[in-house]
């Protein structure tokens, strides 16, 4: 006891400093786990996202755009293909499913994207407000249905009425049938999707004045993907029509070299700041042993043991350790709430095992520091 | 009865690197018994009494050095911690105090490492803080409630007041005091000398106080006997 009584009124005596050291290395802390966690919540949507389809065709355009586009609503859509291209596809026999993607329709000027209740899974989109049902889902209600962006919620709510146009504006001669009913909220999602309406392409289909006989692109998940290469080269060689066919895992796979990188620079940043606020600590704790040389001779007067200087030691870096681990947690978690609406895919994601090892490495780097010094003192008292 | 003695030194030499810091051929004190060692800067009293403390019994080179019964060279680290925690007061020179703790906690700190000196002070003043205000109020200082300040914010002369206290609160069998007043005036250094001299007795611990007092000046009375720190010592005076 009389040990944390010490540490606790040495701390306090030089507060100034135990706070900046404590206070960097929760920074970081916060930091090291922030990095982590964005990069493996990126990460594991890419992969799951990408792994539900094994290729995506269009019309010829950039590789990395298509993959973009169709998996996160980012660029500009691929040129539009018939709609027969679709049906000719789906019908291969290596072909489990296929999903067509439309963007050519408008609401006073937001953009419909057109498709199945498929491409809603695929991407892993989720609703609220459903109407007629209670909990979130994506299943269409009826052909007449559409999910509404998480952006645009504020303008739209479940049970109103969109009436649905050919082209990026309302026309005059906008056919009367084209209403459909706001069925649900997209979750957000991060992407230009939050600022789409999606609806049934069927219902599209059936809507006279606005059907439309293209598509912009398509997902196709493959019975065996041992068959990817042949079909993915049947596609692009053979075929009568042009087409881009991409595999988006491997795309992403060349994406990701990139975003490794990046990932790599932000994590050496943060180990760079870990390591000054370890040597702040450690600078802090030489200096106190040798300032404390005095008033450690005056507690072995009074009869201090050799293990309780090295306690005085031992503690005050660890409770400094625990402090700033337990901070930079805190921090984390609060940075994740602030993240979630920056980069909603961040919320999919728990505290990885990979950031469990950032803090124990921090917390047994303090510890290490903490036990050399305290070595120190301990051999000091009993060699004299 | 024959006295028992609480230091015997036979034959001791001390050295650092090649110097000899101590050689004392003998030197007893006698339980209960008051002295004062005087002698010049660089002649050892401090040495002999860190030696004497156990801190610095490494660079002991020969001899036998027993303080209250204890072989200090070859006694353990713990028993070694022990005895000083429950028998020994000791006022430091320089660094009287723990300078974060306030006054209070300074003078009561050897009860905290030490049941025995927490029970001799409850004996004599029921509680361990009364004992401490009861000596502090022999120093002159008469407010209890100025006590609550950090050390480092009392004079060096206050500094060693309270050091002196700690060093006796408890009833410690030895007390060593190394110069304990020599940040004080000549009224303070009498009441700090009185206060030494009447709690040993009282309590019949055994008191060596060194003191610088040996140009001719008047010096500390009372005490039981004096020694000259050049008879004791015949290492001679280090001079730089």
């Amino acid at each position: 006891m009389v040990i944390l009584k010490l540490t606790g009124k040495c701390l306090g005596r030089r507060t100034g400093w135990v706070m900046l050291s404590t206070l960097a290395l929760a920074f970081s802390v916060a930091l090291l786990l922030v990095i982590s966690h964005i990069h493996e919540a990126v990460r594991s949507y890419a992969r799951q996202v990408s792994s539900e389809a094994d290729l995506v065709v269009s019309a010829p355009t950039q590789p990395m755009n298509l993959v973009l586009y169709s998996l996160f609503a980012i660029g500009t859509p691929p040129p539009a293909i018939p709609r027969t291209v679709y049906e000719d596809i789906a019908a291969f026999a290596e072909v489990a499913w296929a999903t067509p993607v439309a963007i050519s329709k408008s609401h006073q000027g937001v953009t419909v994207t057109a498709s199945t209740p498929r491409y809603l899974d695929t991407l892993q989109l989720q609703a609220v407000n459903f109407i007629g049902s209670s909990g979130a889902g994506t299943a269409f209600r009826n052909e007449r249905s559409a999910f509404i962006g998480a952006n645009l919620g504020h303008r739209y709510h479940p049970g109103e009425v969109l009436s649905i146009a050919s082209g990026d504006s309302p026309a005059a001669d906008d056919p009367s049938d084209s209403a459909f009913i706001v069925q649900g909220v997209l979750m957000e999602t991060g992407t230009p999707l939050d600022n789409n309406i999606l609806a049934l392409i069927e219902g599209l289909q059936k809507t006279r004045g606005i059907a439309s006989d293209t598509v912009n692109f398509m997902l196709i998940k493959l019975h065996d993907r041992h068959s990817l290469a042949a079909v993915q080269q049947r596609l692009q060689a053979h075929y009568p029509v042009p087409l881009a066919v991409v595999n988006p895992a491997s795309e992403l796979a060349r994406f990701g070299h990139y975003e490794r990188m990046l990932n790599g620079v932000f994590m050496a940043m943060s180990v760079v700041i870990g390591l000054l606020s370890l040597m702040m600590i450690f600078f802090n704790l030489a200096t106190a042993f040798i300032e404390r040389r005095d008033e450690v001779e005056l507690l072995r007067t009074v009869g201090a043991r050799p293990w309780q200087l090295a306690g005085l030691m031992l503690v005050g870096p660890l409770l400094q350790a625990l402090l700033a681990l337990f901070v930079g947690v805190v921090c984390y978690q609060l940075s994740t709430l602030f993240l979630g609406t920056w980069i909603p895919l961040v919320n999919r994601t728990d505290l990885p095992m990979a950031q469990l090892f950032w803090l124990l490495s921090l917390f047994l780097s303090s510890f290490g520091l903490a036990c050399l010094l305290a070595w120190c003192m301990y051999g000091g008292s009993e060699n004299t | 009865m024959e006295p028992f003695p609480a230091i015997a030194v036979h034959d001791l030499v001390q050295r650092v690197g090649a110097s000899d810091v101590l050689r004392i051929p003998r030197l007893v004190v006698n339980s209960g018994e008051i002295v004062c060692i005087r002698g010049r800067n660089g002649s050892g009293k401090t040495a002999l009494l860190r030696l004497l403390m156990g801190l610095s019994r490494r660079s002991c080179h020969s001899g036998e050095v027993l303080v209250l019964g204890q072989d200090i060279r070859h006694i353990g680290v713990s028993a070694l911690a022990r005895l000083r925690a429950d028998a020994i007061g000791f006022v430091l020179q320089h660094f009287p105090l723990v300078p974060y703790l306030s006054a209070i906690d300074n003078i009561v700190l050897p009860c905290d490492f030490s049941a025995r000196r927490t029970s001799g002070a409850q004996k004599r003043s029921e509680t361990v803080a009364n004992d401490a205000f009861r000596l502090i109020r022999k120093l002159s200082l008469q407010d209890p409630s100025r006590l609550a300040k950090k050390a480092g914010q009392y004079s060096a002369g206050q500094q060693q007041r309270f050091a002196i206290a700690r060093a006796l609160i408890g009833k410690p069998s030895l007390v060593l005091a190394d110069e304990p007043a020599s940040a004080m005036d000549s009224h303070g250094q009498e009441a700090v000398y009185q206060l030494l001299q009447q709690e040993c007795r009282a309590t019949g611990a055994t008191l060596i106080c060194t003191t610088g007092d040996d140009s001719g000046m008047t010096g500390p009375e009372g005490f039981d006997r004096y020694l000259d720190m050049g008879d004791v010592n015949q290492a001679g005076e280090l001079r730089w």
